[in-house]
């Protein structure tokens, strides 16, 4: 089929529009898709010469993404996640969840975090402060009395024979032989 | 003045726009986009927003560029065209081609020869027919450049549906889609709804063919 070829000018609806008002092109011939596109043009049309759009986007962000920062801070992320399994809630999920309801009923809205905390470890979900180490205030006897052993040498060997005397040795060298 | 067909009447007349909805478009994840950085710009107005440098893509106007597509689908398929689906992405090719094969018609997923279309006459030894409809399931090639098929095609007066994401040039596709291209699953979608779309106008065809 005659048709320019330069696909930067004009939409491919134009050029074939153009030949076909200009004669080049017999009406009979136009192809299938020319009156489905008359009828259902595109919203936008698929043109190369066009204004750069403004690339002003909003930022998404949600009120909660705030209390996630702050969980994650505190309390680290230790959860294992199957991927495959979308019903069971994130520890964090569970924390926002918690927060945002203690958001709407509590009365007292002070240190509302620590409270939601609270909350979740009173119902048994495991939370431990990433930031804390642990410190061992323990002094080396503490450790010692710690560490002492609760059985003794005879609860492993049993009652050790006491070293032999050189005259019971002697009655023994005789008792082997027989002799008085 | 040329009466209008009865196929055109109606807005919708394969009930195709109603197979397309917001919610089935997310669960597959049809709404997120590439980095910031690799944004073309001319897919800004597609764009919801931007959540931490990751662009997000517009669900409302993905239905309703989709619904176009599929209608306009649905009307070449209606028309006895040939539509051809094409790709380059590696690793959903398997189900593109099905897809093509599930409905009767042809796909193109392999390297693209340069002049495929453009000396079809040349390369194939004679006069060729050329495709009445491209789909492009993926519009960018194996280095993410525009595919060698959307520009053709644009050439020789072929409408294009395209399935862009932000990194996408939309320009010159004829039915743009914003939508997620890298996804299986959102693939998946896409072949499926094309396929409904163009199974519902072959038998439009048959039926209307029937009744005249």
């Amino acid at each position: 089929m005659a048709g320019s070829r330069l696909e930067k000018i004009g939409t491919i609806f134009n050029r074939v529009n153009g030949l076909l008002r200009s004669g080049a092109l017999d009406p009979a011939e136009r192809p299938i898709w020319f009156d489905v596109y008359h009828r259902f043009p595109p919203k936008v049309q698929p043109e190369y010469e066009r204004p750069i759009p403004s690339q002003e986007l909003r930022q998404i962000v949600y009120p909660e993404d705030l209390i996630r920062l702050n969980f994650y801070k505190i309390y680290g992320d230790s959860d294992v996640i199957d991927l495959k399994n979308e019903s069971k809630k994130t520890t964090c999920q569970l924390f926002v969840d918690k927060y945002i309801a203690l958001l709407n009923t509590a009365e007292d809205k002070e240190d509302l975090f620590m409270k939601t905390a609270e909350t979740l470890k009173g119902q048994g979900v495991k939370l431990k402060n990433v930031n804390v180490k642990e410190v061992q205030e323990e002094t080396l006897e503490d450790t010692k009395e710690k560490n002492k052993p609760n059985f003794s040498v005879k609860d492993i060997l049993g009652d050790i024979p006491k070293k032999k005397t050189e005259d019971q040795a002697k009655n023994i060298m005789f008792d082997n032989l027989g002799l008085e | 003045m040329e009466e209008e067909p009865k196929e055109f009447l109606d807005d919708d007349y394969f009930g195709v726009r109603k197979l397309v909805t917001v919610k089935s478009l997310f669960e597959v994840g049809a709404h997120l986009g590439h980095k910031t950085g690799c944004r073309d710009p001319y897919m800004a107005p597609f764009l919801f927003g931007t959540r931490f440098d990751l662009d997000i893509i517009d669900l409302e106007q993905t239905k309703v560029m989709m619904q176009d597509a599929l209608n306009f689908a649905a009307h070449i398929a209606y028309r006895g065209g040939v539509i051809l689906f094409a790709s380059r992405y590696r690793q959903t090719l398997d189900i593109v081609e099905q897809t093509a094969k599930d409905c009767g018609e042809y796909a193109h997923c392999r390297y693209w020869r340069g002049g495929s279309f453009t000396n079809s006459n040349v390369i194939y030894k004679g006069a060729t027919r050329l495709p009445d409809l491209c789909i492009f399931v993926s519009v960018l090639n194996s280095v993410f450049e525009t595919h060698t098929g959307v520009i053709d095609s644009a050439k020789l007066l072929i409408p294009t549906i395209g399935i862009v994401d932000t990194n996408c040039d939309p320009r010159i596709i004829s039915y743009p889609i914003p939508a997620n291209d890298d996804t299986p699953v959102a693939i998946k979608l896409y072949c499926e709804l094309f396929k409904q779309a163009i199974l519902a106008g072959k038998e439009k065809k048959k039926k209307d063919q029937l009744v005249n």
